[in-house]
């Protein structure tokens, strides 16, 4: 096994006696891309600043790759941490050009190493045009690629990103976020991503360890988040989706108004009273099914339609569609459930 | 969150901030001081005049400053007339004259080398007969000097208030059917009230401390009986008593003034400040609003330069003489110096404080921004006793100091120290907060100690603030009377001093050379300010 990059340990933090962090564990492997999510004021932004050393934590213990850099009493500073971080409103020096910005963190090496480094970098994030320029002259997007190179000059062994695209609009985020992605993929920097949008966090990770009430509930990887999420909190947060009665059968079937569903009940026992989490894109619109529902509410999102359907129960589910199939409200439509892993939750 | 060490940093702020209050809590501490048979007297006889002269000329102050102040700015604001926009910039002009300065061309208007005697007396042959009926060196005089003098400070920040708030709120109003009398009254007036009230307390504070007027006139105020009481009648400790009940009326005011700003605060509810529409003034109307800016811009400004420019034709020749080079050189050199190293104490103080934003630097700032209020001549008899005392403890110790600070440019700074340092640490503090805390956190991940920091990032960055506050301090400290009065070492004459001892022997018409001087450099700060709140963007001063 790999050891980690960053090993958090049952850390606490509190801030005038508030408790902020509690208690929390989390592992980081080398290279890997984890996001940190979860509800605003969670924490989040103060587990990235006890990461990056500008907070010393009350107990437990960070250790970046094999070094223990807080435990409550030995504090290693942030520059001698050699981490980056890149914030939302990324704190470009405006009194200085692109290409000075870049070079800061790295002043003291020689000029030729500099050289080298803002070539390489400016080739990676395909900034090279506005390396002259001052930070007002150009664009946000840009901006943001000027920020993340002055962040890896210094080659961080960690790179941590607080809310870092959430100032960009949604067209030019895409875009940076694939090229960030691929860029730190090449360069293998391990990275931390401070976010509250899940859709960010699920293009950009490997993992997503989402935050809540004070420690890490669950890291795994975006599918599973997204998936199989330990609560309900966690399954509301990463996207829509309803919960419908059921009763578990056995160990492998629970009965729900939709039918008979298979999977996977443990550690739930027969006869058990459960929640079933359907999200809507587990609902297919089919005309030949036999189940049916009638259409309450519909939502058009250009490529699809979110309908809210009651069923025959009077309980409502969310069916997500292909938005050619255009049905009007009270219309009863054939659904089928594509269910791959049962998520239950005990009432 | 644990504390991380700054014991350093939180020694020099304890130190500088020691400095600022030695010489407030050391005249504090004459307030229960046992009297002196003097005090005695000066109780009987004196002090009465003080509390009553004092009062009556800041009441009367106030109400003129408010009513010159106040309306200009709604005429400037709301109206459109012949001249509006001459007057706008015009009527911030007198704040560049020192009030002495004013004092002192106004007694000499209706003296024989007057231009007002002048002209009365080749005209009419009535020159001595004004001379008699005008006499303005009296208590209603230093009512009519300060009045026009100080006005600017309200009609500065009226004239600011009235441009933010007017378009919607004032719009709303009309539209509920008020006309232009209870526009003003009912919208106007309540929302510039903090406005009124924050310039209101700097005229307040500086006519409480002013010292050079009073002294010309001869009114018995405070800041004279201090000075004549220690100076002329050579009784420290009584002095000291006086400057101690001056200073709790001083804090006493302070307090009123935090209280009554309270946690009222005023937000603007609209989201654009569009410039408010002007109304078209014709024919009587126009010509009265006029007439009123020109008579406030007369009294404070023109005829005050007039009369010194008059006075240059004649005196010119005093700008050659060595003596006066000298003067020259000993005022740029004090102020600069001062401004420098006081700036640099308000960046450091206002950084650390950034950095460390805890409850010692909180109120260790806080402290170091009192000064501002406190007279010149408190400080100055204050910083007297502190600096004599650590001569003695010299002498106690080496039987000869080994270096006298009392009477040497060392007591100076301190005052200046002590009485500017507001000014630019607010500039400093707002040149900071611009800077994004985020930019700090940045650099903390880079190897970069705070002092590089500051030097490479922070300062670059606030470059124009820091010239601002090294322009606002030069120019004060320029202008500064009685602290340097009293604290100057002997011979030691700055342009200030100059202008008060040529008055005080009567050689009116030589103040004209030093005062110009004054005034110019004075100037640099007001169009500074001019370009930045009255001018819009499209029509700039040139600097």
């Amino acid at each position: 096994m790999r050891s980690s990059k960053l090993e958090i340990k049952s850390i606490s933090y509190s801030i005038n006696n508030n408790l902020i962090l509690d208690n929390l564990n989390l592992d980081i492997l080398p290279e890997e891309i984890i996001s940190v999510i979860g509800p605003s004021a969670s924490g989040k932004s103060s587990l990235l600043r006890v990461i990056a050393g500008f907070d010393q934590i009350d107990s437990g213990r960070i250790i970046l790759n094999e070094k223990i850099v807080d435990d409550g009493s030995l504090f290693i500073k942030p520059y001698q941490r050699n981490v980056g971080i890149i914030f939302q409103d990324l704190a470009l020096f405006p009194h200085l050009n692109c290409a000075e910005n870049i070079l800061f963190g790295i002043s003291k090496q020689e000029i030729s190493k500099k050289k080298l480094r803002l070539s390489k970098l400016s080739e990676l994030l395909d900034i090279k045009n506005i390396l002259e320029k001052f930070p007002h002259e150009i664009s946000g997007g840009q901006q943001q690629r000027i920020a993340i190179a002055r962040a890896l000059a210094p080659k961080p062994e960690l790179l941590l990103f607080d809310e870092p695209f959430s100032a960009l609009d949604e067209e030019l985020k895409d875009l940076l976020i694939a090229d960030v992605k691929s860029l730190l993929k090449t360069e293998k920097i391990t990275s931390v991503f401070v976010t509250h949008n899940i859709k960010e966090a699920f293009q950009l990770s490997d993992k997503i360890a989402y935050l809540s009430d004070r420690r890490i509930i669950q890291n795994d990887t975006p599918y599973n988040i997204y998936h199989k999420p330990f609560s309900r909190e966690i399954a509301h947060f990463c996207g829509s989706g309803c919960f419908i009665r059921g009763t578990v059968i056995d160990s492998n079937h629970v009965a729900t108004p939709l039918g008979k569903l298979f999977g996977d009940t443990v550690p739930h026992k027969a006869n058990d009273n459960v929640d079933v989490m359907v999200r809507p894109d587990d609902i297919i619109h089919d005309d030949n099914s036999t189940e049916s529902a009638r259409i309450i509410e519909k939502k058009f999102f250009g490529p699809d339609f979110l309908y809210k359907l009651e069923l025959k129960d009077g309980q409502n589910i969310l069916c997500l569609t292909p938005s050619h199939h255009n049905h009007t409200v009270n219309e009863v439509i054939g659904i089928r459930v594509e269910i791959d892993h049962l998520v239950l939750f005990s009432i | 969150m644990k504390q991380l060490g700054f014991y350093n940093d939180r020694i020099i702020l304890l130190l500088i901030i020691t400095i600022v209050l030695i010489p407030i809590l050391t005249v504090f501490s004459f307030l229960f001081y046992p009297s002196s048979e003097l005090w005695v007297h000066l109780r009987a006889t004196l002090i009465d005049d003080y509390i009553f002269n004092t009062i009556f000329i800041t009441f009367f102050v106030s109400l003129f400053t408010v009513i010159i102040g106040v309306s200009s700015a709604w005429l400037v604001v709301m109206y459109s007339f012949p001249g509006k926009h001459i007057f706008k910039w015009l009527l911030v002009m007198p704040i560049a004259i020192p009030a002495y300065i004013s004092a002192y061309i106004y007694a000499g208007l209706t003296e024989p080398s007057g231009f007002l005697f002048d002209f009365f007396d080749t005209n009419f042959n009535l020159g001595k007969e004004l001379f008699h009926l005008i006499d303005i060196r009296n208590i209603y005089g230093s009512i009519f000097v300060l009045s026009i003098s100080l006005y600017p400070y309200v009609y500065l920040l009226c004239y600011s208030s009235f441009r933010e708030q007017s378009y919607c709120a004032l719009e709303v109003g009309k539209s509920l059917g008020l006309n232009d009398i209870n526009s003003f009254n009912r919208i106007g007036l309540p929302l510039a009230r903090p406005a009124i009230v924050a310039g209101l307390s700097l005229v307040i504070m500086e006519t409480v401390a002013e010292f050079g007027t009073m002294d010309y006139y001869g009114v018995a105020t405070f800041t004279t009986g201090i000075y004549r009481t220690w100076f002329a009648l050579g009784d420290e400790s009584s002095a000291l008593h006086l400057a101690s009940i001056l200073l709790s009326f001083v804090f006493i005011l302070i307090i009123i003034e935090k209280y009554s700003r309270g946690s009222r605060a005023y937000y603007h509810s609209s989201q654009k400040n569009k410039a408010p529409l002007e109304m078209k003034l014709y024919n009587k109307k126009a010509v009265l609003v006029s007439l009123w800016c020109s008579v406030i811009v007369l009294l404070g400004f023109i005829i005050p330069i007039v009369q010194l420019v008059i006075w240059l034709f004649s005196t010119f020749n005093y700008a050659f003489r060595e003596s006066f080079y000298n003067i020259i050189i000993n005022s740029i050199f004090i102020a600069s110096i001062s401004a420098v190293l006081i700036v640099f104490i308000s960046i450091y103080s206002s950084y650390k404080n950034r950095i460390m934003n805890d409850k010692f630097t909180n109120i260790a700032l806080k402290i170091f921004s009192l000064g501002y209020s406190i007279p010149g001549v408190v400080i100055a008899v204050g910083i007297i006793i502190f600096v004599t005392s650590i001569d003695n403890i010299q002498s106690f110790l080496f039987d000869e100091p080994l270096y006298f600070f009392s009477g040497s440019l060392v007591a100076l700074f301190i005052a200046y120290l002590v009485r500017f340092s507001t000014l630019s640490l607010n500039a400093t503090d707002a040149g900071l907060s611009k800077i994004k805390k985020n930019i700090d956190l940045t650099l903390n991940t880079f190897q970069l100690n705070p002092t590089t920091a500051l030097a490479k990032i922070h300062i670059p960055m606030m470059k124009t603030t820091i010239v601002t506050a090294l322009i606002l301090v030069f120019v004060d400290i320029i202008k500064e009377l009685p602290a340097t009065l009293i604290l100057r070492p002997f011979n030691f004459d700055t342009l200030a001093i100059n202008v008060y001892e040529l008055a005080l022997s009567e050689r009116l018409m030589y103040i004209a050379s030093p005062s110009l001087m004054l005034i110019v450099i004075g100037l640099i700060p007001v169009i500074i300010l001019i370009n930045n709140t009255i001018i819009d963007k499209n029509e700039k001063l040139e600097t």
